[in-house]
């Protein structure tokens, strides 16, 4: 709802536009909530020359407790009447007011400067206040420079700074203005108004209307009458199909204000008309630069044409070659292909299911919302680089406490990361099917510590055939432009959101904040990653076939950073870097048309780099271990040979081991796998192929009738989380009798296998190794009460088929012959059948569970397998 | 085995952590195949010994971090976790109450400040070693002192020196710290509107004299800022929110903060657990929403204040 207050407030304001002085004190009078408006009528009175008006009308104000008129009315006074006899105790309070800093007496004394045009003492003045980002204050400055962009005083009190050339003037009035636009409703008017008077400026131009009387609107639904009368003049005028204000006109019955007002039916000049978003410049930029004006009319023609390929193609072409605002102009064409919209307040949102969205919306947004970063060039070639000794130089190694320091904040994290050398560490981190490596260098810059983070993220173009396209050729303005979007993308909180939030750096010291940077350097080699992620991860630069250059990214953190603010530099570099390596990622994946005409450079991720690099063999024949690895494992596939399996072992690294686990099991190959895997085994406490490969070994012995060399296998498999290994071995452990040895096992191990499921069998066993164990159980003499407490336990033991028979048979065995028996015949003939197979195998064995067995099949109404030979023994 | 896949979840987080679940239950989840579960179970005060010796031995670092976090601890979960080999599961059990003090004094020395920080917050630590700790070259480590409650009030003196502000803003928040320090330090808040955290944690902090924060707050409410400015440090709205934060509040000044005209602070209020159903009740009928919520999310308002709260309208949140 809209208050009498504000009705008020809207009508006294329209009547001291129009110099109605008398008409707006009455209704001020009348309304009695709004006498902070009384000072604007003396204000008017004195416009007017009416002096004994605007005197009285102060006074007035002043005793309404309005302390901003004091000022005013101490500098009339002193003026006309400079022997009245309140005089002296109203300059007293003034004075006592300003040793307290008193706000409203600094505000008014301040405009009175403004007034007189006294811009270095009004600032003077202000100094405190305008630290204090306050819209009042700023917003008389701002205004002057609306009207004089030259004003050199108020530009530097700003904060401005530019040349003072008038685009830069213009581009930083919008940001100001921007900056409070989400906190004050006259601050968005004030805004439209400057973008009336510039509306010709390609930063203005380029505002969407839409998204202007989007925030108009936002606070016309905040009950602003202004807002509703100028967002309705604003749709009219622009010709736009926007009923949304004339509906809030209704709804809020505003339409006699408005006939008051004369606003209903004034059609405002505005920023829509028709000019389009992406105008050919006017005025002093383009009048210089036929190149400009020949792409904005081409533009203007692809705009016509809706032909929004060829639009981007343009707007490109221009940002390569520097022209003003181009390269802003990329994301309008790309918006609308991604379904992305922007509005001032709300920021950009849509297209959430491309990988370019990120650089459109920056681009749109970082217009209303910069970053402040610098992205700067390192020269000094990085360890990296430099490991394998292609390059000489090295930066000197930061010292040995800081390298701890660095290596316990990681461990702490949680990060797995390889070390390669004393102050060079390294994080694998997969991108799409392949690793980039993440680099951490601790190095002495000039006796200072430093902390780099960085990775490749993009190299020199190579084509198929292996010809590199553009060997020494830097990455563009152009493409460092796309990069910095990309970096602000990853280091806003929130880089889409209307609202400034800060960056990842916010809360670190102002004198520490750590540096972006790009790194460029000319190499014949390329880190390659080999294995899965972890310890066992082979990380090693491989030769290329050619000459080329790779590109870096990273961020630099002053190691003398200390607790949270060391933890968040390095937690937020090895974010940022991995966040613009996976968009250049995306983007190359997802668009190939899109990155030729973006990028003259290719992602380090690119697949091309695996024909690049030497192939296996010479690589291999060079000492390179994961060529090695594939080498020999590839020999043992093809030729099936012991010797290629002796030689992939003897290279004595876990990942030759690991290839173990791939090899299908034979008796000539069975010793050397289980001895390799079992060596391996220690390392871990829980590993998926391992355990596997051993539950598999644990098989082969078994199927050979050989439980105790199966043993030991079985054994490790459970350990590192097998739950059929463990299954296996309570089931052979029972069968041969030896229970409470299997009881112990599976209390071993029981929760490191429960944690470690992920396989639909893995879920299965685990049910299964919880069965068997109570077989074991029941045979130590547990109660039946607790038995069947673990079969009968839904939630682990689900549609476990066992599970469902033996409480029946305990049943059973305890005389409910009967009821028993109606159970099971109750079960589906497929389960029935399931449970007779099982027991028949077993009936025939002479321990314990030959005996539940015989009970088992006498309870499913089938006849147990008769033993052969004389004395019962077969 | 059926699968079972529980959804991480605020209300199922609430239950896995605090509910005192059947040992049956406690052992689906101390097994479950999600590590986010076990993190979360691990944190149960209720927990049984045999499970928790389990959990101590769990591949997660996260499922034993957070079990060192629980405060209910045999002397031999600690001791193993005290053993562990991962510096975060160290660092978290530095923290406990129940650590023996040898191995605390160890952590407090230890080579890594992330051990010393976690040390330095633990609430066993003498005040001879937070003393000297104090001394600290990691501004962290100083801070965990400067939060201590067992730190001297000269070393907390000293520490008002120090050169960042998250050390002396730590000050501000120990209810140990005396009066006449948080007098000294809310001098230095004036004007200083960088340091308005700091602030709020002395108007808020218990040992800070109530006379005193309630002439800050009548301070605060004069009428000298311009209401259609709305800038919130300008008014002193900020005090008084800080204020109807403090925790315990008296009768009187919970009868001067219950007419604020300000909602904010009358929300902050309705949600002070020193209220009774008094002044809840009063609450109730408060023309602003979200102050009448606030009313009904007091547990210690009746059902009949609730009612009334209700009644007149709670604030609806729509997530569309």
């Amino acid at each position: 709802m809209i208050s009498q207050k504000q009705r008020d407030e809207f009508l006294v304001t329209h009547y001291l536009n129009e110099q109605k002085v008398l008409e707006a004190e009455a209704l001020i009078d009348k309304s009695g909530e709004i006498n902070e408006l009384l000072r604007q009528v003396a204000l008017i009175y004195s416009d007017l020359d009416d002096l004994e008006n605007s005197l009285r009308v102060f006074k007035k104000a002043y005793e309404c407790g309005d302390k901003k008129s004091l000022p005013w009315l101490i500098e009339l006074l002193q003026n006309f009447y400079p022997d009245e006899s309140e005089l002296p105790e109203l300059l007293n309070t003034r004075d006592q007011l300003l040793a307290t800093r008193d706000f409203d007496v600094l505000f008014s004394m301040g405009n009175m400067h403004i007034t007189r045009r006294e811009f270095s003492e009004a600032i003077e003045t202000w100094s405190n206040l305008l630290q204090t980002d306050n819209w009042m204050i700023e917003r008389n400055l701002l205004s002057e420079l609306v009207m004089n962009p030259d004003n050199e005083v108020v530009l530097e009190a700003l904060g401005f700074k530019g040349s003072g050339d008038i685009n830069e003037v213009i581009l930083f009035l919008k940001e100001r203005y921007q900056h409070f636009l989400k906190r004050h409703s006259e601050a968005l008017l004030d805004f439209f108004y400057f973008c009336q008077r510039y509306v010709n400026h390609p930063a203005i131009s380029e505002i969407a209307p839409e998204a202007l009387l989007d925030m108009i609107h936002g606070f016309a639904l905040e009950g602003s009458i202004q807002s509703i009368f100028v967002g309705h003049s604003m749709a009219l005028s622009g010709e736009m199909k926007d009923s949304r204000f004339e509906e809030l006109i209704q709804k809020y019955d505003l339409t006699e204000l408005a006939k008051i007002s004369g606003l209903e039916l004034e059609t405002r000049g505005s920023v829509t008309g028709s000019q389009s978003i992406n105008q050919v410049p006017t005025g002093n930029y383009s009048s210089n630069n036929a190149k400009s004006n020949e792409i904005f009319e081409r533009a203007d023609v692809a705009i016509k044409n809706n032909d929004l390929d060829g639009e981007l193609a343009i707007w490109i072409e221009g940002a390569k070659q520097g022209i003003q605002g181009c390269f802003n102009n990329i994301a309008v064409p790309m918006a609308s292909k991604l379904g992305i919209t922007t509005n001032l307040l709300i920021g950009a949102s849509g297209g959430e299911d491309s990988a370019w969205s990120p650089l459109v919306k920056g681009i749109q947004m970082s217009e209303m919302k910069p970053a402040e970063f610098n992205l700067i060039s390192i020269d000094n070639p990085l360890g990296s680089s430099v490991i394998k000794g292609s390059l000489k130089e090295r930066l000197p190694q930061a010292s040995k406490e800081n390298i701890n320091k660095f290596s316990k904040l990681i461990e702490y994290l949680g990060f797995v990361i390889k070390q390669l050398d004393e102050n060079l560490f390294c994080l694998p981190f997969g991108f799409e099917g392949t690793f980039i490596p993440i680099f951490a260098e601790l190095i002495n810059d000039e006796g200072k510590d430093s902390l780099l983070i960085y990775a490749p993220i993009l190299s020199s173009k190579i084509e198929r055939s292996n010809v590199v396209i553009n060997p020494v050729e830097p990455l563009s303005k152009f493409e460092l432009e796309i990069l910095k979007v990309l970096i602000r993308d990853v280091h806003l909180v929130f880089p889409n959101s209307g609202l400034y939030l800060g960056d990842s750096f916010s809360r670190l010291p102002s004198d520490r904040i750590p540096i972006h940077f790009t790194s460029s350097q000319k190499v014949q080699e390329i880190w390659s990653c080999t294995g899965p992620a972890g310890d066992e991860i082979i990380v090693e630069p491989l030769p290329t076939s050619s000459e080329f250059t790779i590109f870096q990214f990273g961020i630099a953190s002053d190691l003398s950073l200390q607790s949270d603010h060391f933890e968040t530099a390095v937690r937020e570099s090895f974010k940022q870097v991995i966040g613009v390596a996976n968009h250049l990622t995306e983007m190359y994946g997802e668009s190939l048309d899109y990155w030729n005409q973006f990028f003259d450079h290719m992602p380090i991720t690119s697949t091309h780099y695996q024909e690049f690099v030497v192939d296996d063999e010479a690589a291999a024949k060079q000492g390179f271990l994961g060529a090695q690895i594939r080498k020999h494992f590839k020999a043992y596939l093809e030729k099936q040979k012991l010797e290629n399996l002796q030689d992939l072992v003897s290279l004595n690294v876990p990942l030759a081991k690991r290839a173990l686990t791939a090899i299908d099991l034979n008796k000539a190959n069975v010793q050397l796998v289980a001895k390799n895997l079992m060596e391996l085994a220690e390392n871990y406490e829980e590993d998926v192929e391992i355990r596997n490969a051993l539950n598999n070994v644990g098989w082969f012995y078994m199927n050979q009738n050989s439980f105790d060399e199966a043993l030991p296998y079985l054994l490790t498999a459970a350990r590192l989380g097998s739950a059929n290994a463990m299954s296996n071995l309570s089931w052979q452990l029972m069968l041969l009798g030896r229970h409470q040895e299997s009881v112990d096992y599976h209390n071993k191990f029981y929760y490191r296998i429960l944690t470690t499921r992920y396989s639909p069998i893995d879920f299965d066993q685990a049910s299964n190794l919880r069965s068997n164990n109570a077989l074991n159980l029941w045979a130590l003499g547990t109660s039946t009460s607790e038995l069947k407490a673990i079969w009968d336990d839904e939630f682990f033991q689900g549609s476990h088929v066992e599970s469902k028979f033996y409480p029946i048979l305990i049943d059973f065995l305890q005389g409910e012959v009967e009821a028993s028996r109606n159970k099971v015949q109750s079960f589906d003939d497929s389960i029935k059948r399931e449970l007779i197979t099982t027991f028949e195998e077993t009936s025939t064995h002479q321990g314990w569970f030959g005996e539940i067995s015989r009970k088992s099949l006498e309870l499913l109404g089938h006849e147990a397998k008769k033993r052969r030979g004389l004395f019962g023994r077969g | 085995m059926s699968f079972h896949e529980i959804e991480i979840n605020d209300e199922n987080i609430k239950e896995i952590v605090e509910k005192e679940h059947s040992f049956q239950e406690f052992e689906y989840l101390v097994t479950s195949h999600q590590y986010e579960v076990r993190e979360k179970v691990a944190l149960n005060p209720k927990l049984p010994a045999v499970y928790a010796n389990w959990m101590a031995q769990d591949l997660a670092m996260s499922v034993r971090v957070n079990l060192a976090e629980n405060p209910n601890l045999s002397a031999e979960i600690i001791h193993k976790l005290s053993e562990d080999e991962k510096i975060a599961v160290i660092c978290a059990i530095a923290k406990h109450p129940k650590l023996p003090q040898g191995k605390l004094m160890e952590f407090s020395k230890h080579q890594s400040y992330l051990v010393r920080e976690a040390a330095a917050s633990n609430p066993t630590l003498p005040a001879s070693e937070l003393a000297r700790l104090r001394n600290d070259s990691e501004w962290g480590v100083r801070r965990r002192v400067a939060e201590n409650r067992n730190t001297e009030p000269k070393e907390l003196e000293s520490l008002l020196g120090d050169s960042y502000l998250e050390v002396i803003s730590a000050i501000a928040e120990n209810p140990s710290a005396p009066a006449d320090l948080l007098s000294k330090l809310l001098e230095r808040t004036e004007g200083d509107e960088g340091i308005r955290s700091f602030r709020d944690s002395i108007l808020r902090n218990p040992t800070f004299p109530e006379e005193r924060v309630i002439e800050i707050y009548l301070e605060g409410k004069k009428p000298n800022q311009d209401d259609s400015e709305d800038d919130y440090m300008l008014s002193n709205s900020g005090d008084r929110i800080a204020i109807s934060q403090r925790y315990p509040l008296s009768v009187r000044a919970i009868e001067l903060i219950i007419d604020d005209p300000y909602q904010v602070v009358r929300g902050y209020l309705a949600r002070n657990l020193s209220l009774t159903d008094k002044y809840l009740s009063k609450l109730a009928l408060d023309p602003e929403a979200s102050v009448r919520t606030d009313v009904v999310n007091n547990p210690n308002a009746s059902p009949e204040t609730k009612a009334t709260a209700t009644l007149l309208g709670l604030e609806s949140y729509n997530d569309d």
